[in-house]
């Protein structure tokens, strides 16, 4: 409508410390915000990971429980008969899970053992980072956080509850739950379940449906509770991440005011320190919605230009920091970049507000005084 | 024909006992290539009549015509299309955009009015030339002198052809010379293309280029300022006070005593019952 004569990009270019500063500091507020985001997907994928790795269709487990963390599951190992004859059952398998604290250097360390049959290699490592993903009697495949944090490599022994066993790989694990892994006579034996199983999985017959075969399970089997994959691997999820997204929420919406502080207040003293020349631009003509437009293209370039930038900086400095610290799991999504993208947007708006209310006020007539 | 016609123009500000007319009951006309110079003391009223003349104030009371259209009638969001259209307007201090060239100080103009960027930029172009800034285009204001800085904004508010200009102090930052210059340019602007020129300014030389000086004090217009010979003494304080438009006076057996304020006026009153 308009010329191309860009009042806003010229006067934005002219002030680079003022950009730099704006820029800067949404930058600094995009990457907060994405970076929270990635580490709440990226814990979520973690905690689900194994589940979703295990060849099953079913999750069966004992009645009332729900996941593999904040619930305990003892099955008697008879009841793997009973699900194996469910007509439209394929497989089952045992799979031993429970939570240990070790003492290493010292320091108390809680890992989940997973104790799986090593014929099938159902149940094992979702991802080996090194050596054998599976383990022989009497040997332990660690966690990369353990493997980091006290430099355990493979072929050094570990002691759990004064057995000692021989590391001979290193899986990628999770940042709140470490899992080791271990053969289900280990395991079994480890925690004094000869004849106690934690969960059975189960693959179904094609031509069968999983949700006819878990009743079918819940119905012929007494004391159990089946769940698809999907299912156990969401509650795995939600019972963790229920908690830390309130947190997470209230952590993105402080970025969010720290980016709309920002561009507000490097906005606003640009707007006063020209307020004559808006003034001048009053005087000769220029309509009020040419004026808004150079502030929310102020606004606007400050904001796109600290977007671009946190978005690179979110995958660069993801990388690096997860190389020093392994905790730091995080996964960007482009659905949470198309989310604070939005979030930006609305950034610039709330941002521009205080200065567009500066420049309704500012009197054309000033223009006369000397 | 006329382009400015004002009627009884009247601007208050404040109310009550604050209140003050700084434009009071004011009516001339200017005609199309007609330079008129508006003179003054200080507080007089001069810059707020240009305001008002420029649309930027609104009038208390009375009306004011530029090319016919009542600028009191018109709805204040029409005001900024009718500055854009029909007034150029040049500044004491320039006030040219600091972060923009010369040439795009101007060409930005008439984009704002919807001329295409590169008719606007090919008459700012036309336009600096003709003020012999063809060299200086592409120089930001920080790189100009002032008497250059004051031919862009003469550009500037030619760039939409408007058939007045109004002007405040447009000497009054600049040396002798580069104020002749701009003296020339007005000149050249009424008398060569037909457009009226109003400056508001204390220079007199100005008076050389003008075709009419119109004096205004407290707010009202005169032909001439008060002439020397008619001004009295006030007996309280001494200063010299206008004859006839001193505020306050007194007569005291048959002698008619001018003050310049009801100060004096009323200390004159409280010695002469004391007497």
């Amino acid at each position: 409508m308009f010329g191309r004569i860009s009042l806003a990009r010229k006067n934005l270019l002219h002030e680079p410390a003022r950009l730099l500063i704006s820029v800067s500091g949404v930058t600094f507020a995009i990457f907060l915000m994405l970076v929270l985001l990635a580490l709440y997907r990226g814990w979520s994928e973690t905690l689900s990971k194994y589940v979703y790795s295990v060849d099953a269709d079913i999750w069966v487990m004992q009645q009332g429980s729900i996941d593999m963390s904040h619930s305990i599951s003892l099955l008697p190992n008879a009841l793997g008969d009973q699900i194996r004859s469910t007509s439209g059952v394929k497989t089952v398998y045992p799979i031993i899970g429970n939570r240990v604290i070790l003492t290493l250097d010292g320091e108390d360390v809680t890992t989940r053992i997973i104790g799986f049959d090593t014929v099938s290699n159902i149940g094992g490592p979702a991802d080996m980072i090194e050596g054998s993903a599976v383990p022989a009697a009497g040997e332990i495949i660690i966690d990369e956080i353990v493997h980091k944090d006290h430099h355990l490599n493979i072929g050094d022994p570990m002691t759990i509850q004064d057995k000692t066993f021989t590391i001979v790989g290193i899986a990628s694990g999770g940042p709140l739950f470490q899992q080791s892994y271990m053969t289900q006579a280990d395991a079994r034996a480890l925690f004094h379940l000869e004849d106690i199983t934690n969960f059975f999985v189960v693959t179904i017959e094609p031509g069968n449906t999983i949700d006819t075969v878990m009743s079918r399970i819940e119905d012929n089997v007494s004391g159990v509770d089946a769940q698809t994959t999907k299912e156990f691997a969401t509650h795995n999820e939600k019972e963790i991440m229920d908690k830390f997204l309130p947190i997470i929420l209230v952590l993105v919406f402080i970025g969010f005011l720290v980016g709309v502080v920002i561009i507000s207040l490097t906005i606003y003293t640009a707007t006063v320190e020209k307020a004559r020349e808006y003034g001048v631009l009053k005087a000769v003509g220029a309509p009020n919605r040419y004026l808004y437009r150079v502030v929310l293209t102020q606004s606007g370039m400050a904001g796109a230009g600290g977007f671009a930038i946190g978005v690179i900086l979110t995958y660069v400095g993801s990388d690096v920091i997860k190389q020093i610290e392994p905790l730091f799991v995080t996964l960007v999504k482009w659905q949470d970049i198309v989310a604070v993208a939005g979030m930006t947007v609305v950034m610039i708006i709330l941002a521009a507000y205080i200065p567009l209310r500066r420049l309704m006020k500012i009197d054309p007539a000033i223009v006369f005084k000397a | 024909m006329h382009i400015v016609n004002v009627t009884h123009l009247k601007k208050i500000f404040g109310s009550g006992a604050a209140q003050v007319a700084a434009v009071n009951d004011v009516s001339f006309t200017v005609d199309q290539g007609e330079i008129v110079l508006i003179m003054g003391p200080s507080g007089s009223g001069k810059t707020t009549l240009l305001t008002l003349l420029g649309g930027l104030l609104t009038a208390t009371a009375g009306t004011i015509q530029i090319n016919s259209i009542d600028l009191t009638q018109v709805k204040k969001q029409a005001l900024p299309g009718i500055r854009l259209q029909e007034i150029g307007f040049v500044f004491q201090s320039f006030n040219v955009l600091q972060n923009l060239t010369a040439l795009e100080n101007v060409q930005i103009v008439g984009e704002l009015s919807g001329m295409k960027p590169v008719a606007a930029r090919q008459r700012a172009t036309h336009l600096l030339t003709k003020l012999h800034l063809e060299q200086r285009l592409h120089y930001l204001p920080s790189k100009l002198s002032g008497g250059q800085q004051q031919r862009v904004a003469i550009a500037r508010a030619l760039m939409n052809e408007p058939k007045l200009i109004l002007a405040d102090e447009p000497t009054g930052n600049l040396d002798s010379r580069s104020g002749h210059e701009v003296m020339m340019l007005f000149h050249n602007l009424a008398k060569q293309d037909g457009r009226t020129v109003i400056i508001v300014s204390h220079d007199e030389r100005i008076k050389d280029i003008a075709d009419r000086v119109l004096w205004i004090e407290d707010g009202q217009i005169h032909t001439a300022p008060p002439e020397p010979e008619v001004t009295v003494v006030d007996p309280v304080c001494g200063m010299k006070v206008d004859a006839k438009y001193a505020p306050f006076s007194t007569t005291v057996a048959g002698i008619v005593y001018k003050f310049c304020s009801e100060d004096c006026q009323q200390r004159f009153t409280q010695l002469d019952k004391n007497k």
